[in-house]
């Protein structure tokens, strides 16, 4: 899912301008990006416009990537740098406006889906950045924890003691119905 | 318990396929017009400093055109030029037959005494 051995050969392909393989960066890597973003941001449509704009800034400075083996870290400083520009801008919108409408659901057939993902969010929010990172990397994208380990710069003893430490908050600070026993 | 995963499929901006599917595309959209900016872009960072050394040249050529030429009054810059001609001409044929010029010839043709 993140970088493996053919994400080299697709970022030397990309610098030559083949769509095909920035198609496939992108597709390999939004929704990482997105988790990263949404870390950070932690509202999800902010997260998918900051991911879908580092992704195009990413793509952009392609030629600049030094280590294209570790294009998942890489790319994951252009989505911070760029969800931390979003989230001090928000926080000016938000001061000069009334506070940011409830996100809107898409893809929820279930009713109840817009509470339940805010109750999720602000549970999340609980949680320090890496903790969100790594669980929403691992939880919510399937990534591993060498995977984690090697695109966040970290052990995987860490990534491991971070997703136990998120777990145990997010059991705590949410009702059991979306910790597993909802789907 | 804490090793379990944790559903956050509630938060997975796939869930909408087509919409994230859209996203997809402009992003790639995106990259390629970028980049096609970014070749353009590298081409004229090229063709400026081409363009500012060849122009550089010419004025050099001109000035030294300019310089060598202005003592010789107008007869003269034509003999000059005849001369030239003549030389091109004996060193041509020297080298399209073969033929071994004496030494006198060839100072005589390089302009030698």
């Amino acid at each position: 899912m993140p970088d493996d051995d053919n994400t080299p050969v697709l970022v030397a392909r990309a610098r030559r301008g083949e769509a095909a393989a920035f198609e496939a960066l992108v597709r390999r890597h939004l929704r990482p990006a997105y988790a990263i973003a949404l870390a950070i941001v932690t509202r999800p449509s902010d997260a998918e416009d900051v991911a879908q704009e580092a992704m195009m800034i990413a793509c952009q400075r392609i030629d600049t990537c030094r280590d294209p083996e570790r294009f998942s870290a890489w790319l994951f400083q252009i989505v911070r740098n760029h969800a931390r520009n979003w989230l001090a801008r928000r926080r000016l919108r938000d001061v000069s406006r009334d506070p940011a409408p409830p996100e809107p659901v898409h893809g929820g057939p279930e009713p109840d889906a817009g509470a339940f993902r805010g109750q999720l969010v602000a549970a999340l929010a609980q949680l320090g950045e890496v903790e969100r990172e790594i669980v929403l990397l691992h939880d919510l994208d399937g990534w591993t924890h060498p995977e984690i380990a090697d695109a966040l710069g970290i052990s995987v003893v860490m990534s491991r003691q971070h997703l136990f430490q998120a777990r145990r908050r997010l059991r705590t600070e949410f009702t059991p119905v979306a910790m597993g026993e909802r789907a | 318990m804490s090793d379990e995963r944790i559903d956050l499929s509630a938060l997975d901006p796939a869930r909408d396929a087509e919409r994230w599917e859209r996203r997809i595309r402009e992003v790639v959209a995106g990259a390629m017009l970028a980049r096609r900016w970014t070749v353009s872009g590298q081409l004229s960072s090229w063709a400026r400093p081409a363009l500012a050394l060849a122009a550089a040249a010419a004025l050099f050529s001109w000035v030294g055109l300019v310089i060598y030429a202005a003592p010789l009054d107008g007869s003269a810059a034509g003999t000059a030029a005849a001369a030239q001609q003549d030389r091109s001409l004996t060193l041509s044929s020297w080298a399209a037959t073969n033929e071994q010029p004496s030494a006198g010839s060839l100072l005589s043709v390089l302009g030698g005494e």
